[in-house]
């Protein structure tokens, strides 16, 4: 299985830190959510693993050894800025590609056919690129970078551009890369997406490691801070017969879609509140505690971490 | 990674002989050349069946001064020895140009002057056809220097334009014929037969024969005009390639797959050799008239081989930088008048042309030819004088080669950074720290 590694890498532009001591390791079979505001280092880190930049200091390591061009051939990449050749047919492109990916012979093509046939676009393989849509050129473009069978796939904003039934397709390409064990680094600002599909992630803000660990430790570790940022306890979400804000310890409620959204004192817990809601005799028909999500985590960190970097 | 450089190259290659562009410059060059070709001699030959050279003109003479020798034909000049040799390989050319080239080979041999008693008898054998123009020499000549001609077509080749320098000849023999010897006659028509000496390798004067160097230079030269022209045409097409992938983004995958340096050389590999197939194509389509200047030309097969070396050098060093520099710009517009300065360059050497076949062995020639970007054309010239030293030639393409790695590595680094940043001009500083940048 594939082993990514990056090791107290730094890389400056012009005096300027990129990228400022990050370190993080990546395992084949996961899903690696790589995040950050725009600017904060996650294309240079990108290049730096595919050797197109090299680090100033640190190491990236692959298996164990420094990443170089040896290993281009081991890496899809799918790059944020999407580019084809616009003028030349589908199916030249992705041989093209195939071929600097180091595939030989003639069945380039024939895998590039079968691999347009099963995103749908298999009529398309002889058109000129320029005459595909901006989404068929989306997925013509994740299929080159799948198409040399690489065990470390790259994902720089997959979703973008994409509507809900591609982006669907794209998360079953990813979850079938994980279950064949390839070592999967999505970069993203889709939050949502980040929850839906990664087991771990690194958050980069201002070329600093600011988060990392598996998503559901980050937020067990940060929900108190946030509370406590907030000032405010949980917020739970409840449905059913009677009045809720007469409770002890519920300090506001607003309407949420059919139920109310409680925001609790610091010190209760959505336990303590059910069990104390059940003891007041009031009927409940729906309850989640609605936990802290990534999005809130990566806005209070990115801005508690501009905060600090202003002061 | 050798495999991936011939894999850009074979595309670049294929993409570039299947443009349009290229199909049409390659081809229809030939045949465009081969209309124009065709054009003249149909202008040629239908002015020549109008006008059939007849070799002699009229002279109707009021003054009174006129001497003509019957039977004898009057030359543009008498031609210098050395001359005779190149007059001899011009009349052939002049030959097979057909109808055309009989005019030249007219004024090589002269006209026959007759003389005629007025104008009427003078025109109507004109308009007989049996000369090809009527000077009327008028009394009063000495004092005006007049002299009037009736030309039988209005033709640039006509004979009456034609006869027009023996027709000076013929009056300075004719004015002085009473008044000085006839040696001095002679010597008043053609003052200076100037042999010129210069010094050669071994310090001995030695008369330099000119059609002789002009057939040793022209495959140096031919070789410098073509390296020319690939230069200008490949980067060209080689910024427009480049600037499309920095503009489209397909750089970030390509140099995903595969190194700065192995893609910069594959894209010059595969842009050269399409140039070359231009080249052969153009050459195999234009046979006969190059099987005719080869006959012409000293065609050494050493000179052709060296020079050769010299120009496969010379396209990548030049190549390299010019898509190098090309790929700070921006745009292609940028991009091309970066790379311009460097054509610029290539052909800088051609100012010191006289002082490199002057002095083929002399300082500047030899400081020219170690500076790298003087060094392909300067020593291709002097290949062809003959006279550079074997262990020059060979350290001369020693440093070039060199030169080429070297500058490959740096401008592999700085096309990799440049192309990674979109939409910044970068400041000569930046440049130099993305040249350094491993």
């Amino acid at each position: 299985m594939p082993q990514l590694l990056v090791e107290d890498t730094v890389k400056a532009y012009d005096g300027k830190v990129a990228v400022d001591h990050v370190s993080f390791e990546v395992k084949g079979g996961e899903v690696f959510g790589l995040l950050g505001p725009n600017g904060a280092g996650k294309s240079t880190l990108i290049r730096m693993t595919m050797d197109i930049l090299r680090p100033d200091s640190g190491r990236i390591l692959l298996d164990g050894l420094p990443s170089t061009n040896a290993n281009h051939d081991r890496i899809g990449y799918l790059p944020e800025e999407r580019g084809l050749y616009r003028k030349y047919k589908v199916l030249d492109v992705l041989d093209y590609f195939g071929r600097l990916k180091g595939m030989k012979g003639s069945d380039v093509k024939r895998k590039a056919q079968a691999a347009l046939d099963e995103v749908g676009l298999g009529e398309w393989a002889k058109k000129r690129v320029d005459a595909l849509s901006k989404g068929m050129q989306q997925k013509v473009q994740i299929v080159g970078t799948l198409l040399h069978d690489p065990d470390i796939v790259i994902l720089d904003e997959p979703f973008s551009g994409l509507d809900p039934i591609n982006s669907r397709l794209v998360k079953d390409m990813i979850a079938s890369l994980k279950r064949a064990g390839k070592l999967v680094v999505l970069s993203t600002h889709q939050m949502d997406q980040v929850e839906e599909l990664c087991d771990r992630i690194v958050m980069i803000d201002r070329g600093k490691r600011v988060l990392y660990g598996t998503v559901r430790e980050i937020k067990k570790r940060y929900a108190p801070e946030l509370r406590k940022a907030s000032g405010r306890g949980n917020v739970v979400l409840v449905d059913g017969e009677g009045d809720f804000t007469k409770l002890e310890g519920v300090l506001d409620a607003r309407p949420a879609g059919p139920a109310t959204a409680l925001t609790l004192a610091p010190d209760l817990t959505p336990e303590a509140f059910l069990s104390r809601a059940i003891a007041a005799g009031l009927s409940i028909s729906h309850f989640e505690a609605s936990p802290t999500t990534l999005e809130e985590i990566f806005v209070h960190v990115a801005t508690v971490d501009a905060a600090a970097a202003a002061s | 990674m050798k495999g991936k450089t011939l894999i850009v190259a074979r595309r670049e290659f294929t993409s570039t002989v299947l443009r349009v562009g290229w199909l049409v410059g390659t081809f229809g060059m030939p045949i465009f050349v081969g209309l124009y070709a065709g054009l003249i001699f149909f202008v040629g030959s239908s002015v020549a069946k109008h006008d059939k050279p007849t070799g002699k003109a009229g002279v109707v003479d009021h003054a009174g001064i006129v001497r003509i020798a019957p039977g004898e034909k009057v030359t543009i000049g008498t031609v210098p020895e050395r001359a005779r040799k190149a007059m001899g390989f011009a009349t052939k050319m002049a030959e097979s140009a057909g109808p055309a080239g009989e005019m030249v080979k007219g004024m090589l041999v002269g006209t026959e002057f007759v003389r005629f008693a007025d104008e009427e008898s003078a025109l109507a054998a004109l308009s007989r056809k049996e000369i090809g123009a009527v000077f009327v020499v008028p009394e009063d000549y000495v004092t005006t220097g007049k002299v009037t001609s009736y030309d039988a077509s209005t033709s640039l080749l006509s004979e009456g334009k034609q006869s027009r320098l023996p027709l000076r000849r013929l009056l300075v023999q004719s004015l002085l014929h009473d008044h000085v010897e006839p040696q001095f006659v002679e010597r008043v028509l053609e003052p200076a037969d100037v042999q010129s000496l210069s010094k050669d390798r071994d310090g001995r004067w030695v008369e330099r024969d000119l059609a002789d160097a002009v057939r040793r230079l022209g495959v140096p030269l031919g070789f410098t005009f073509l390296l020319m022209i690939s230069i200008l045409t490949a980067s060209g097409t080689m910024i427009q390639g480049v600037s499309e992938e920095k503009e489209n983004r397909v750089i970030e995958v390509i140099l995903s797959s595969v190194d700065a340096r192995s893609l910069l050389l594959g894209k010059l590999l595969g842009l050269g050799a399409a140039g070359l197939l231009q080249l052969a194509v153009w050459l195999s389509m234009a046979l006969v008239p190059v099987v005719l200047l080869a006959a012409g030309l000293a065609l050494s097969p050493v000179t052709v081989l060296l020079c050769l070396a010299y120009f496969v050098l010379a396209f990548l060093f030049y190549g390299t930088l010019i898509t190098a520099t090309g790929s700070i710009g921006t745009n292609a517009k940028d991009m091309q008048q970066y790379g311009m300065f460097w054509a610029i360059a290539c052909a800088l050497p051609m100012i010191f042309i006289e002082v490199i076949l002057s002095e083929p062995n002399g300082t500047a020639a030899r400081v020219l030819s170690y500076i790298p970007l003087t060094s392909p054309v300067v020593m291709m010239m002097r290949i062809g004088t003959g006279e550079a030293p074997a262990w020059e030639i060979a350290l001369t393409l020693l440093i070039l080669a060199v030169t080429v790695v070297v500058t490959l590595r740096f401008a592999a680094r700085l096309f990799r950074t440049a192309l990674l940043m979109y939409g910044k001009r970068p400041s000569l500083a930046e440049i130099f720290r993305w040249m350094r940048q491993a």
